[in-house]
């Protein structure tokens, strides 16, 4: 489903995000990338959506290189990619339901499709009654919860999560990965950054813990003896 | 590119503008100035190029011929001027027909004439128009050479001031239009970019989600066409109102003077000045546009 080949970021600075990671993810998997601030996690989920490129290796997404290609490419291949911030980048001018429509529109969805799929994705998020509320009349949790709804809108194939818990209080943090875990369930395929162990454990999945760019574990389920 | 989207790229165009009245304004301000002062250069300029050519057509050279000539000789001139390459006419003016010219243009003063019906001290000439004004001056060369012609003479003076004041303009009209574009291209750009930054998160999610580049572009590309082509479309309806005005005062006032009517030449330029107007909303957004496209 996605393999990373030996993959090495060097940014012009000299600054060696990435050193030789490689890494091979299945489709329905959930995994956590995970490391300190600083290792190189936003840097993994950079090079999917081709916003940087690789200084040397290969990055395969269903069975297709995606780091060289085009960068009329780019558009359609980040269809195939949901992507969550910590940060939750809601469009403040927007309704839930608009924000969630957004995405499809820009992607030129039919409108009866819109119409179809938003009420769903919103039900899954457990926000259908809030769906013509503001982001800034929802919680952190809830702001979140949209922007999961959001980065499905489009049916990914993967959905890579870059520290989305970072901003919640732990409580609101759990409800959000029981939500990506149900995703996940439903056969999505979860890549999630976090610099945080007690999710981790919490949640008992594949993790890879990645180190000042290097790959210094990839464990299958369990949790972390330290 | 799908109908709905079309029709999606326009509506939030037009709530861009809705947003950013003022910097609408200006933009349309500053395309509308430049595009009047540059269309009424232009109309100068082709004015001037139309009065020149008039002038042209009036060219001819006048050949003097010697006193005591023979009217043999004068036929033989005359077919010896007409063989010259580039003439188009040869008409002989006798110096009985030059006296009478010269009392009409005395008008009420051609009383200094009498006493000179018996003694006309005018000479036989001839007038050759010729075909391309600029060999005037080699055929009229020619001509001098010719056995029996005194003097030769041609009025080309004026029409070389003429034009190269017309040249000088078109020099300082395609400086000045260079300055002009470029001030207005840079006060659009900046308008698309205030409404670019504006809709920064906006393009940013669109761009995570997938949006293609065109899809992103067209609202903006849109606007910087339609604020383009209204600054250039006030300034034609300007430009022809003036113009109009100006033609009717001017047949009407100065009769001899030759001007161009507004249709067709007018309304050529305004069609020039639209698709200008288009075409700097179109690269003012393109440009501005450039860099939030890169990731
Ligand atoms: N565009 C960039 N230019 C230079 N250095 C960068 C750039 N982006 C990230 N880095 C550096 O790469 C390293 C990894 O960054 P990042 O992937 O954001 O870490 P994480 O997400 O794990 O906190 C850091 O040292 C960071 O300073
Ligand atoms: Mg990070």
């Amino acid at each position: 489903m996605l393999t990373f080949d030996s993959v090495t970021k060097t940014f012009e600075n000299q600054v060696c995000a990435l050193d030789n990671v490689s890494f091979n993810i299945k489709r329905g998997e959930f995994v956590y990338i995970m490391g300190p601030s600083g290792a190189g996690k936003s840097t993994i989920f950079r090079l999917l959506t081709l916003e940087e490129r690789p200084t040397s290796g290969q990055i395969i997404l269903e069975n297709q290189v995606i780091n060289t290609l085009r960068r009329s490419r780019v558009a359609a291949l980040r269809r195939r990619l949901g992507v969550v911030f910590q940060d939750f980048r809601l469009l403040p001018n927007k309704t839930v339901y608009e924000n969630v429509a957004f995405a499809m529109k820009v992607v030129e969805a039919s409108e009866t499709h819109i119409k179809e799929r938003v009420p769903l994705l919103l039900e899954l998020v457990r926000l259908l009654p809030r769906k013509d509320s503001y982001p800034d009349q929802l919680s952190g949790g809830e702001q979140q919860r949209v922007a999961i709804a959001r980065a499905l809108a489009n049916d990914p194939g993967i959905l890579i999560c870059d520290e989305p818990t970072r901003n919640l209080d732990s409580a609101t943090a759990k409800e959000i990965m029981r939500l990506l875990n149900l995703v996940n369930e439903r056969g999505m395929t979860v890549l999630m950054a976090t610099h945080d162990r007690e999710m981790v454990n919490f949640m008992q999945q594949r993790m890879i813990i990645i180190e000042s760019g290097k790959k210094v574990l990839d464990q299958t389920k369990g949790g972390v003896s330290s | 590119m799908k109908i709905k989207s079309v029709s999606y790229y326009f509506k939030e165009a037009f709530q861009d503008m809705r947003h950013n009245k003022s910097m609408l304004l200006a933009s349309v301000g500053i395309t509308l100035v430049m595009f009047v002062i540059m269309g009424f250069f232009f109309l100068f300029t082709s004015n001037l190029n139309y009065m020149i050519k008039d002038e042209e057509q009036k060219l001819q050279i006048t050949a003097f011929l010697r006193d005591d000539i023979e009217t043999e000789r004068i036929q033989a001139i005359e077919q010896e001027l007409s063989e010259i390459e580039g003439v188009r006419r040869v008409y002989f003016v006798s110096n009985q027909e030059a006296l009478e010219r010269l009392s009409e243009r005395l008008g009420k003063r051609k009383g200094l004439l009498t006493g000179y019906e018996e003694d006309n001290p005018l000479r036989h000439s001839f007038e050759i128009y010729v075909k391309k004004s600029n060999e005037v001056p080699q055929i009229a060369q020619v001509t001098e050479t010719i056995r029996d012609i005194a003097e030769v003479r041609f009025g080309r003076d004026e029409v070389e001031k003429l034009t190269r004041l017309s040249t000088s303009l078109r020099i300082g009209m395609f400086f000045l239009a260079v300055g002009l574009s470029a001030s207005s291209l840079l006060v659009l750009m900046n308008t698309i970019r205030l409404t670019i930054d504006a809709r920064g998160e906006e393009i940013q999610i669109m761009k995570y989600v997938g949006a293609s580049d065109w899809f992103i572009r067209w609202p903006f590309l849109l606007q910087g066409m339609i604020l383009g082509l209204l600054g250039a479309l006030i300034a034609g309806l300007i430009l022809l109102a003036l113009y109009s005005r100006l033609y009717a005062y001017v047949i009407r006032e100065i009769p001899f003077l030759p001007m161009l009517p507004a249709n067709p030449h007018l309304f050529n330029l305004i069609q020039i000045i639209a698709l200008g107007g288009l075409a700097i909303g179109f690269f003012g957004s393109m440009i501005s546009l450039g860099k939030y496209l890169k990731v």
